[in-house]
This record gives structure tokens, C-alpha cells and sequence, in this order.
């Protein structure tokens, strides 16, 4: 039975999508744009509506009452987790539309119409991947979100970093995809099941043999390429940089909670098994080391805030994935609060950057001087914002860091946390520099930057929840501890 | 109205944030938000107070929280407890909360930053009321900071004189030590019990001593290592050098803060957790010996001072002295029966000498006199706040301190009745220096023709706390009127309240103390108000012991000493090593090679996708590789 439910969200993008496309395409070009955003915007806000009323909190008829709600098979089965997931993706796609919104007034293009379907073409990939329990869906849903990623990083057309950022991410993104076919091929072949529960039972006890662990690693070679895992990060920096910004922050947010929730799913429920798990959470913990160390360390040498923010989108992936080889209901709620956390933190200075931007045409960390006399709010939410990703007290990043590492420290990966700690450190001293030039350096050209009345309140919004989360984490623990329950 | 009593510490804190975030440009406005708060807090706990009373006395524990932090396995959390204890404070704390913003209203008039004053009074009593109504160590810690956190931005309100800026960082720092010992004790109880819960604290150690799984050395280690905290915020020897340079501040601060609520915290909190204290001898005698020696140390002090607020502010030691020897000798009744009534006539003292300040904007008792014929109200309000701390039947001081000397003379504390008698005389010293306080500044001649002339009465939002309290002076103590004891059936350690003696048995064990302490008024007034003796001349007879009393025993040089000649030597040494090794060494080495190695890391970043690819393939066939072999 096919429950529409188990894709409502899905649902509400895809045909808010094919709406934007149907009124430009009545509408012309002469009108404003407005109409679109607002278009967008409801259709976002649908979507996380839409969890609600799967969450339990029963408004429409099509809510089902008893369990997840499932389709096609199961192959599409949206439980708590995958829930928590979405909500985060779906957050950060309205977060986007309010970038975008900015940034073409500054880069107006002819064609944004066909941008925000393809933004929601993409949210709606990574929202249905959280969901998907068998692997061809799930790479399905993956390359929906990642091609459209492709175009949306080349939508500048007379851009020249635009156009390289996309060739770059197009390329390598279909390298790895390869690789993570040819993974999953293998699977397949060894098991002779794409569900991923099933591949838990045929792979059973044995242990791992060099097929399997060629399977293995070419899957986690291929999806660590979309979380930006060292050594698989290497078209980060590139992309981040050349890639229109609302893009860059969509792509350091959505697509990365997307990656890991494809990551807890197939490897926390089909590779769960003690002998393949010992193998992949020990390399894991290698993978996130080498993240934290290189991400954090390259981020030292940038000038350009949105290359500094793709390295620093890197040495967050190995915090979270510090959480996620621990595993377990503490390594599973850590993951997920952090990437919550990780959301409002990281938007909040995108936001901030495009706003920036937008009024000095610039990215570099230089352009930043005297800032927080400029506007006041965007001062604080640098402040707040890049603070919190370095995990200082009090603001949400600290305590998101303490359940990521509590969790390492507990399943005996007590190095590791080490690690991250050591590093957290090293990247004071890149997050401090760009706060230093905007709360301390004398501005160049004191005019004030304006923001319309959305723009204001989203940073509000921001540093709010970045700092309430960090007095006071335990609303959003209890969620994500019910959401860690699916699994463990 | 139990269940909404977190709104009590809830109120003030919102006005602060309301003043801080938007009203501070309106000076009324402000004022008018922070007392309003302050007067609802009031009610409020009153409404609590009321209710509390209503219950079966069994059932006077109202218990509740909330989860603040998850940190497995265990879980922090935020409450409120509701007990007879708590309510009593509940009431102390809001009244003069209450009666000292109203005062603040006219003697801040004038002040540019009167919002902003007024905020900080807001955090103040946010803080005080979050530690009142704590259910757990760690919140009772967190009130305790923040409310030393606020006793620092008061005393250095006027920041622009040096003596205030001095003043608020010896508090702070002074407060710091006490502090430690309170944190390492409160880690203590987390890491040995697994909880922060008072009443579960209190179930794990009862069920601990009786089959002995704890030792009561133990228990008595742990609080004493919160004693610690109790020393410095209740300014208890040999942390009470804090206390008088803290009268910097502006006088209803000194009223409120430093002498009436935030420095009886410490009191209050060893009643909070008395099952820890009353668990040893050991630490029950530490606490009734520092408290017995405060208490005649500070008085001995205050004869020798000139300045109207030192004067008081060692009487707040001497009296805080009396309250911590009083727990110590297992009088947790009259303990706490001080604390209230002595919240009302010191806060009136201070309140009081604020008056006078403000008409003569002198703070030296040689510079006053006479006063009674310009301040009517003053006068008449500071002498019954004085015949209240003297201990004259039937002010309030009378019955709480009467109880006090009652419960250490049938203490079981190991010398009990050396401290009995250091009670008596120390009721004496009081008696005697703070009718020479009054005689001083209130009787006699003008000393001053110019500033006397100037001198007024307060306006009407001053000198209306004044009669308030005046009148709480005299009425609180008979709360525990002989025979009757409404407050020993309220508040009392354990399930059977302290009873109280009967007016015959009272005046039969006073009489000594009543005497003396009439003999130190009458000593007092020979000096200063018939001036039979010269005082100059006692002075110069005895002029060691005199120097010795009017520089404060010299502790202020000692530790100044202490800290300029020893600390800083140890400090040099540790900077010499923090200069040369750390900083140019280790620290700049680090960063220049953690800048080095972004530099050349960066470069692997070549641009070309061939590499990258490359790079990729490279790894998964070292990875496999590696697991494979």
C-alpha cells in the first residue's frame, strides 16, 4: 500500500517546483519577483508543516495513525529519524530562499525562477534520501539532490567561478558517484538484496572479505565525497568558493545532512554487523582525524571567507563524524543535535556573508573591518555564529561538541575526541580573525549595510537558537534522543 | 500559588532584561519596572508563604524542577524547593528588595546612571531568589556567582573613584577564594553521590552514615569545603576583609546587599545543608568557633572606627558572626530567627545612615552631631534600629539574639562556654558602640556649622521605608514571643521544632546579658553624651590597643603583604617561565607551525580536477589496500 504520507514533503516541493516553473512561464519576465519567493517560501513551509502533521500532531486525514508512515514497498519509510533529518534540511532550504532572495538582487540573472525549482528540486532529493531504506532509492534520491547541486553551482552563467565551480563539482561528483555504484553493485551481488535491512541479514555474521571490504570502502569512498570527508574533500574549497553563496551554504548544510543520513542508514542498519563494523568504524575514525587536522589547518592560510567557511565545512564533517562511528543512542542523538545546531550556526553566517557581499561586492576576510559598526547584528552574528562553531561556551556549538566527543570518549575513541579538541582549538584562530576585523579593525567605508525586515529577523532568529541551545540544549536532546531510538 | 513560584527569581530577572534591552533611556520607567517587579515578587511570596503555612507542618517540602542539561549518565536540573526555610528568606529578601528600591528612587535621583542601577538591582535580586529557591548544589552555585558577580558591579558603580574600583575587586577576588572551596565541595557531592539534589543528597548521606558506607569525617570534609563558600560571602574571619571596603558602593546597596540579604546567604546556605554539618562534630565546631570569633573580632573593631558605614559594616560581621555560631551550636532556629530580624534593623541602620549621608554628604561621625534637630524621622527610626541590635526588650534584636546565646550555652560544641561568654561580651561591645554611633552623630552639638546648616530631612520615598522597617524593628521579634514561638513551630531543623522557653525562664537566663548590655549603653552614653570621661584620653592611655582596633588588627597590611611580597614573588618566578618558555616557545612555535603547515597543505589544494581525482582513486585503493592485507 502506498501511503502518500511517507512523501508528503517530497511532495510539496516537487509541485511547488513545478508551479514556479508554470508562473513564470505565464507570468513573463516583467514583473516583479517577489511572487516567486513567496511562492517558494510557502511551498518550503508546507513541507515542514507536513512533518509535523507526520510527527503525530494530526491536522490533514492523510496522516496515518499507527507507525511510520511507508510507501513503495517500504522502500520509502519516514520514521522519527529520518523526521529529524528532513526538518533540518527543509530549515535550511528556507534559509537559502532568504539568501537567494538577496543575492540576485545584487547578481540579478534572467533565469530565477528556474533557480528556486532546481533548489527545490535538490531539497526535495536530500529530504527523500533521509527516508529511503533501500539503496537504489536512496541513490536515486541522492543524484536528484546532487545534480541538481551541479546546475545550481554553475548558475552564473557569466561567471567565470561560477562556471568552474560547477565543471569541477560535475566532474568529480560523477567519479565518485561511480565509485559508490560500483559499491553498491558489489552489495548486491554479495547479498542479493538492495533493501538495506536485508543486507544486515544476508551479510549475517561473516566476516569481512576482501570483496566485501572493496564494497565497503568504494561506498564509503563515494558518499564521503558528498559530506566533504578528507581525503574525499578535495573539490570543497573550489566549489564552495567559485559557487553562487546561497548555493555554498545550501550545499555546506543540506547536502551534508543528507550525506549523513544516508551514512547512519546504510551503515548503522545494513553494515551493523560486529565483524564489518569493527573494520569501517576504525577507518572512519581515520577519515575524521585527517578532516579535522586538514580541514582545520588549511583553514589557517585563507583570505577568502567563503573558502575559510568550505575548509571549516570540512573539519565540521569530522566532528560529526566523531558522533557518528561512536554510534550508539548517545553517538546517534550527539550527530543530530549537532547538525541542528551546526544549521542555525553555520546559515547564520552565510546569511550574514551574502548580505556582506552583496554591499561590498567582496568575500575577502579584509572586507570585514570595522563590520560591526556597519550593522550591529551582523557583528553579532559573526561573533555568535563563528564562536559557535569553534565550540566555545556558552553558545549551542559547545555543547553539541561536548555530546560529540562524550560519545567518542565513551565507545573507547578517547584519541580521537583528543583530536578534535587539539584542533577545535586551531580554529579559534581563524574563526577569531574574521571576528576580530569585524568587531575590533576600523571600517574602510563606514556606511551603514540595510536588510529589509526578513533578513533581520532570520539573524535574529539565528543567534537566538544558537545561544539558547547552548544554556539550555535539552528541548531538541529529547527530540533527537526519541529520533535515535529508530536505530538503537 | 506554589506552583508559580519560579516566577519569583523569574520577575526581576525579566525587568532586568526589559531595562537593559529598552527602557534604559526612560530613568522612571526603568525604576518603575524594576520595583513593580520587586512588589510582585513580594506578594508572590507572601501568596507562598501563606500557603506553605496552610499544609500539615509534615508536609511543608514542595519540591519540583526541570531538566536543564542531559549529560548521561547524569542530568542537571533546575528547580524549586518550598520549605519553611525557603519562604522565610522568600519573604526577607523581596521586603527589602522592595523597601531598598523605593529608598534607591530618591537617594539615586540625581545619578546619571540611574536605569542602569536600577537593572543591576533587578539581576541582583533575579540572582538572590534563584539561589533562594535552588532544589540543587548547582543552582544554589550559580545564584551564588551571579550574586557576587552583582555585589562587584555595585560596589564599583561608581567606578570612577579609585576607592570603589579598589574596593570591588577585593570583593570579587576576596570572594573568589571562598568560592573555590564551595566548587570543589559541590563537584564533591556530584562526583560521590551521582546527584545534585538537596533532598537526595540529604536520603544518600543519611542512608550512607547509618550503615556506614561513609565515614562522618567524610561528611564533614565536604562541608567544610562548603563552609568555605559560606566564609567569604558571609564575610566570616579570615575572609571578612571584603566587607567594610565593600561600603563604596552606594548606601542602599550596603542596605541591601552587604548587610540585610546577599551576605546572609552563607548562612542560609548552611541551613540549607545542615544534614551535611550536623552529620560531625568536627565540622560543627569549626562553624560555631570561626562564627564566635567573628563576632567579638568585629566588634572590638567597631568601637575604634569613624565612618558611619564601617562602624555598621562591622557590626554585619559581629551579627553574621552570631547567626554562623548559632548553627554551629545546633541553634538552627535562632540562627535563622537572627537572619530575619537582623535583615530588618541593619538594612534600617544602613538605610538610615543613607539618610544622613545624603543630607550631609559626609560620611566621617566627627563631622556630625545634633543631627536629631533636623532629622526627626532618621533619628527616631536609627534609635530604634539601634535599641534592635543592642538587644533591648522588646525590639526584635532582644529575642533572636537572647536565643542564640541560649542555644550555645546547651550546645554540645566542644568549649561551648568560652563562646557563650564571647556572645555576652560581644552583646556588650555592641551595645556600647553602637549607642556611641547614635550619640555622635544624632545628640549633642553640631560639630560641622556648615554642612550642619545645609542638612536635611529626606523626602518621602526615603524616610517611608525607614518607618517600615522601623516598626519591623520592633515588631518581628515577638514572631517568637516567649511561651508562644510562631517562628521556632515554622522553621526548625528535623521533624521537632525547637522549643521555645517561657517568659520566666527567658528573663531568668537574660538578665546577665541584659544587664551588660545596659551597661554598655550606659558607658556609651557617660563617654559620648554626658562626656564624664574623655575618650580622646582613653585613647591616648591605651594608644597600642587603640591603633591596634582602629587599623582592623593590621589584616588589611597582612595580606596586602602577603600577596605584594610572597604571591607576586611566586607570580615573577611563573611569569619569567610563562614569558620565555610558553609564550615564545611553545605558544608562537605552535602557531607558526600550525601557519607553516596550512601554507604548505594549501598547496596540495592545485585546482586541477585530474589531481583531486586522482587523489581519490589513490585513497581508496590505499584504504582497501590496508584493510585488505
Amino acid at each position: 500500500m502506498i501511503q502518500v504520507s511517507a512523501f508528503l514533503p517530497e511532495l510539496w516541493l516537487v509541485g511547488t517546483a513545478i508551479v514556479l516553473l508554470l508562473v513564470d512561464l505565464v507570468r513573463g519576465q516583467q514583473q516583479s519577483k517577489d511572487l516567486l519567493y513567496w511562492t517558494a517560501g510557502l511551498g518550503t513551509l508546507g513541507a515542514l508543516v507536513s512533518l509535523g502533521c507526520l510527527n503525530g500532531c494530526c491536522v490533514f486525514s492523510a496522516c496515518s495513525a499507527s507507525g511510520p508512515a511507508q510507501a513503495f514497498a517500504g522502500f520509502l519509510k519516514t520514521d522519527a529519524l529520518a523526521l529529524f533529518f528532513k526538518l533540518v534540511i527543509l530549515l535550511a532550504t528556507l534559509l537559502t530562499l532568504v539568501m537567494t532572495f538577496r543575492y540576485f538582487k545584487t547578481h540579478g540573472t534572467y533565469y530565477q525562477a528556474e533557480f528556486l525549482a532546481i533548489l527545490l528540486f535538490s531539497a526535495a532529493g536530500a529530504s527523500a534520501l533521509a527516508s529511503a531504506q533501500e539503496i537504489v532509492t536512496l541513490y536515486i534520491s541522492l543524484e536528484t539532490l546532487t545534480i541538481s547541486s551541479y546546475l545550481l553551482a554553475s548558475f552564473m552563467k557569466k561567471d567565470k567561478g561560477s562556471n568552474e565551480a560547477g565543471m569541477k563539482y560535475l566532474l568529480l561528483g560523477a567519479f565518485s558517484s561511480a565509485l559508490l555504484l560500483l559499491g553498491f553493485s558489489y552489495l548486491y551481488g554479495l547479498t542479493g538484496t538492495t533493501v538495506i535491512a536485508d543486507l544486515a541479514k544476508g551479510l549475517g555474521t561473516q566476516a569481512l572479505s576482501p570483496m566485501l571490504a572493496l564494497a565497503v570502502i568504494l561506498v564509503i569512498g563515494g558518499l564521503a565525497f558528498k559530506i566533504s570527508l578528507a581525503p574525499f574533500h578535495m573539490w570543497t574549497p573550489d566549489v564552495y568558493e567559485g559557487a553562487p553563496t546561497p548555493v555554498t551554504a545550501f550545499l555546506s548544510v543540506a547536502s551534508k545532512t543528507a550525506g549523513f543520513a544516508a551514512f547512519v542508514r546504510l551503515f548503522w542498519v545494513g553494515l551493523s554487523s560486529q565483524a564489518i563494523a569493527s573494520v569501517w568504524v576504525g577507518l572512519f575514525a581515520v577519515l575524521a582525524a585527517l578532516s579535522i587536522i586538514l580541514g582545520n589547518l588549511e583553514a589557517l592560510a585563507q583570505h577568502n571567507i567563503k573558502r575559510l567557511m568550505a575548509y571549516s565545512s570540512i573539519a565540521q564533517a569530522g566532528y560529526i563524524s566523531t558522533g557518528f562511528l561512536a554510534g550508539g543512542q548517545l553517538g546517534l542523538t550527539a550527530v543530530l543535535f549537532y547538525v541542528f545546531v551546526y544549521l542555525f550556526a553555520n546559515l547564520g553566517v552565510f546569511l550574514a556573508i551574502v548580505i556582506v557581499s552583496s554591499k561590498t561586492g567582496s568575500d575577502e576576510i579584509a572586507d570585514y573591518a570595522g563590520m560591526w559598526k556597519r550593522s550591529p547584528l551582523i557583528g553579532v552574528v559573526l561573533l555568535v555564529g563563528l564562536l559557535s562553531l569553534a565550540g566555545v561556551p556558552p553558545f549551542a556549538g559547545f555543547s553539541g561538541k561536548w555530546y560529540l566527543f562524550g560519545a567518542a570518549v565513551q565507545m573507547g575513541y578517547t584519541w580521537l575526541a583528543l583530536v578534535g579538541m587539539v584542533f577545535s582549538v586551531v580554529s579559534l584562530y581563524y574563526y577569531l580573525q574574521v571576528v576580530r576585523q569585524a568587531l575590533v579593525a576600523d571600517a574602510k567605508d563606514p556606511s551603514p549595510i540595510e536588510m529589509n525586515w526578513l533578513e533581520k529577523a532570520v539573524l535574529l532568529v539565528c543567534v537566538l537558537f544558537t545561544v539558547t541551545l547552548g544554556f539550555w540544549p535539552t528541548p531538541i536532546m529529547k527530540v533527537a534522543q526519541a529520533a535515535a531510538t529508530v536505530l538503537f | 500559588m506554589i506552583q508559580h513560584s519560579w516566577l519569583i527569581p523569574g520577575m526581576p530577572a525579566l525587568a532586568y532584561a526589559v531595562i537593559v534591552l529598552f527602557t534604559r533611556r526612560f530613568k522612571a520607567l526603568s525604576a518603575g519596572i524594576s520595583i513593580l517587579a520587586m512588589a510582585a515578587c513580594f506578594f508572590l511570596s507572601m501568596g507562598v508563604f501563606q500557603e506553605l503555612a496552610k499544609l500539615d507542618p509534615s508536609a511543608r517540602t514542595v519540591s519540583f524542577s526541570w531538566t536543564w542539561l542531559q549529560i548521561p549518565p547524569w542530568e542537571a536540573h533546575v528547580g524549586v524547593l518550598i520549605d519553611p526555610l525557603c519562604a522565610n528568606m522568600l519573604l526577607v529578601v523581596t521586603l527589602v528588595s522592595l523597601l531598598v528600591q523605593i529608598y534607591s528612587w530618591g537617594y539615586m535621583h540625581d545619578d546619571e546612571r540611574f536605569s542602569v542601577y536600577f537593572s543591576y538591582l533587578s539581576l541582583f535580586s533575579a540572582s538572590m531568589l534563584l539561589l533562594v529557591v535552588a532544589n540543587n548544589y548547582l543552582q544554589i552555585f550559580i545564584g551564588w556567582e551571579l550574586v557576587g558577580l552583582c555585589s562587584y558591579l555595585l560596589i564599583g558603580f561608581w567606578y570612577f573613584k579609585p576607592e570603589a574600583a579598589d574596593a570591588c575587586k577585593k570583593a570579587f577576588v576576596v570572594n573568589r577564594i571562598g568560592d573555590m572551596g564551595f566548587l570543589m565541595g559541590v563537584i564533591t557531592i556530584g562526583m560521590m553521590f551521582q546527584t545534585f539534589d538537596f533532598a537526595e543528597v540529604q536520603k544518600i548521606v543519611t542512608q550512607g552514615l547509618s550503615d556506614h558506607t561513609y565515614s562522618t569525617t567524610f561528611i564533614a570534609g565536604i562541608a567544610l569545603l562548603l563552609f568555605c563558600g559560606a566564609v567569604g560571602k558571609s564575610a566570616q574571619f579570615p575572609l571578612h576583609v571584603w566587607l567594610p571596603d565593600a561600603m563604596e558602593g552606594p548606601t542602599p546597596v550596603s542596605a541591601l546587599i552587604h548587610a540585610a540579604t546577599m551576605v546572609a546567604a552563607g548562612v542560609y546556605m548552611v541551613a540549607r545543608t545542615y544534614t551535611l554539618f550536623s552529620a560531625d562534630p568536627l565540622s560543627m565546631t569549626v562553624v560555631a568557633w570561626v562564627g564566635g570569633f567573628t563576632a567579638l573580632f568585629a566588634a572590638t573593631i567597631a568601637v575604634a572606627q569613624d565612618d558611619i558605614k564601617r562602624i555598621l559594616a562591622y557590626s554585619t560581621l559581629s551579627q553574621l558572626g552570631y547567626m554562623i555560631l548559632s548553627l554551629g551550636a545546633g541553634g538552627y532556629t535562632a540562627g535563622m530567627f537572627h537572619l530575619t530580624t537582623h535583615a530588618c534593623f541593619k538594612a534600617l541602620l544602613f538605610l538610615g545612615s543613607g539618610s544622613v549621608i545624603h543630607g550631609l554628604h559626609n560620611q566621617d561621625i566627627w563631622k556630625m552631631g545634633g543631627l536629631w534637630r533636623k532629622m526627626k524621622v532618621t533619628t527616631l527610626t536609627f534609635a530604634v534600629a539601634t535599641l534592635a541590635i543592642a538587644g533591648i526588650p522588646p525590639f526584635a534584636g532582644f529575642f533572636s539574639k537572647d536565643a542564640i546565646l541560649d542555644s550555645v550555652h546547651n550546645s554540645a560544641v566542644p568549649g561551648h562556654c568560652v563562646l557563650y561568654y564571647m556572645g555576652v561580651f560581644t552583646a556588650f561591645l555592641t551595645a556600647f558602640y553602637m549607642f556611641r554611633l547614635f550619640f555622635v552623630v544624632f545628640t549633642g552639638e553640631p560639630r560641622d556649622h556648615h554642612a550642619h546648616d545645609h542638612a536635611h530631612e529626606s523626602p518621602l520615598n526615603m524616610t517611608g521605608p525607614l518607618v517600615v522597617l522601623a516598626l519591623l524593628s520592633l515588631c518581628v521579634g515577638w514572631l517568637n514571643w516567649p511561651g508562644v514561638g510562631l517562628y521556632s513551630q515554622f522553621v526548625h531543623y528535623g521533624s521537632v521544632p525547637e522549643g521555645a522557653a517561657s517568659i520566666g525562664v527567658l528573663l531568668g537566663q537574660s538578665w546577665p546579658t541584659l544587664l551588660l548590655v545596659v551597661a554598655g549603653i550606659a558607658l556609651s552614653a557617660a563617654f559620648y553624651y554626658w562626656k564624664v570621661f574623655s575618650a580622646e584620653k582613653m585613647a591616648e592611655k591605651f594608644r597600642p590597643v587603640y591603633l591596634l582596633l582602629k587599623n582592623k588588627y593590621y589584616f588589611d597590611e597582612m595580606y596586602g603583604w602577603l600577596v605584594k611580597k610572597v604571591l607576586f614573588g611566586l607570580a615573577s618566578i611563573f611569569h619569567w617561565f610563562d614569558e620565555k618558555i610558553v609564550d615564545d616557545g611553545m605558544v608562537d612555535g605552535t602557531g607558526w607551525i600550525n601557519q607553516k603547515m596550512g601554507g604548505l597543505l594549501s598547496l596540495t589544494q592545485t585546482g586541477y580536477i585530474q589531481n583531486y581525482a586522482w587523489v581519490i582513486f589513490a585513497a581508496v585503493a590505499v584504504i582497501f589496500f590496508c584493510v585488505s592485507f
